[in-house]
């Protein structure tokens, strides 16, 4: 049994970006599973849907690192979130009821939320009241991050989604 | 996932010689036309299309090698609708043997709930996707949607097929499309003006790179019991 009984004591830490992206390894060239969790601020990230356009680009992002598990169940207006602990236990949580919880704690006056969570059944998600005014992002499917390198060196930080969605 | 390399020769194909090997693999490559068909995206196109015409749209959009696909719609009964995507090589607008290249059967399996699966054939043999379940509420096209509502009655109970006249509009439309986006074949814009080559969503490219990170989902193992969820 998980000594985690409520959602707000759940260890959702503010994480270095390229580590809350599970971007550690330079040499990985294709994602892998993980079961990291946590937030971090980050001051550029691009939401890509695969299509012909340019990833979107979101600054001054608080981006919220989650996990759905493939097997959960498919919900029509929300996602059954995972936590799988440190110390092997793991616990579940509907994302409505962690964005109530969370959200009130983490804004700190970010241009936009972006959701990285995997939303296998493409539930539609209606806009929580705890992010204010604060447009939040949503994936619909599989999401992957990346970590592109342009050929002067440039980077950019991208989450690969079917669809991205702004919450109404 | 795994990206899968492997190549074949579509025309000849022994059916044989694609082994279950490709399973669940989410992409395959055709040598002669370095075909690739994103399984995952047409099972998105199957969610998202409005009808018939909209999914052929969908499919040869999606589609990268010179051949049409047609499509079949055939509503079996009132909870079953199979889609057939085939290359009608006799333009005779019916699936024949050695035609097919997918099935998507999708099963009204209780009030407002549903699944699909989808299944590769001929140069795709051996792909399976997952049964995956729809609610209704959910983000769908009407192709999908309408067989929730009470008063459903199924339409395509005599098959809907794509004819000749209307392989002619999707290649037209779809050159069009192709047109439109070279982005996708011969690099993606970034929208900056820097090259960072055509990383796709899960490959890495060249010019530039792209590192893989992680994957926001859980697949837990066999047997393993979900957790219990915390309620506030």
């Amino acid at each position: 049994m998980s000594p985690i009984q409520r959602i707000a004591d759940l260890p959702f830490r503010e994480r270095d970006p390229l580590a809350l992206l599970h971007i550690e390894d330079e040499e990985r060239a294709a994602p892998e599973d993980f079961a990291g969790f946590g937030y971090a601020r980050i001051p550029a990230i691009h939401l890509d849907d695969g299509g012909p356009r340019p990833p979107r680009l979101v600054r001054d992002a608080l981006v919220l690192g989650l996990h759905s598990a493939d097997d959960g169940p498919a919900l029509a207006d929300d996602v059954e979130l995972e936590f799988w602990l440190d110390d092997g236990a793991s616990v579940a949580a509907l994302l409505s009821v962690f964005l109530a919880d969370w959200l009130p704690r983490l804004r700190a006056g970010e241009a936009a939320i972006v959701l990285a969570l995997c939303n296998p059944h493409r539930a539609a998600l209606p806009r929580p009241a705890a992010a204010g005014a604060t447009p939040l992002y949503y994936p619909t499917g599989d999401v992957e991050s990346w970590l592109d390198i342009a050929d002067d060196g440039a980077r950019r930080l991208r989450l690969a989604a079917d669809a991205w969605h702004l919450a109404e | 996932m795994k990206v899968l390399a492997v190549t074949l020769a579509l025309a000849a194909l022994p059916a044989v010689a694609c082994t279950n090997d490709r399973g669940n693999d989410r992409w395959a490559t055709t040598e002669n036309t370095n075909v690739k068909i994103d399984w995952d995206k047409v099972n998105e196109a199957y969610k998202q299309a409005e009808g018939p015409a909209d999914l052929e749209r969908r499919i040869n959009e999606i589609y990268e090698g010179d051949e049409v696909i047609s499509i079949a719609v055939q509503d079996q009964d009132a909870k079953t609708q199979v889609v057939t995507g085939f290359f009608d090589k006799n333009s005779n607008g019916t699936v024949e043997d050695g035609e097919k290249v997918f099935s998507i059967q999708r099963d009204v399996t209780g009030e407002g709930q549903a699944q699909y699966q989808t299944m590769g054939y001929g140069p795709y043999y051996g792909y399976h996707s997952p049964v995956m379940s729809l609610v209704s509420g959910m983000l769908l096209g009407s192709m999908i949607s309408h067989a929730f509502s009470p008063t459903y009655v199924p339409v395509y109970t005599r098959p809907y097929t794509t004819n000749a006249a209307r392989r002619g509009e999707i290649h037209g439309e779809r050159s069009t499309y192709r047109a439109a986006n070279p982005a996708r074949f011969q690099g993606k814009p970034s929208g900056t003006g820097r090259s960072y080559g055509n990383p796709g969503r899960r490959t890495g490219g060249s010019p530039g790179r792209s590192v893989g990170g992680g994957r926001f989902g859980l697949t837990r193992r066999p047997g393993a019991p979900r957790p219990a969820r915390l309620t506030a």
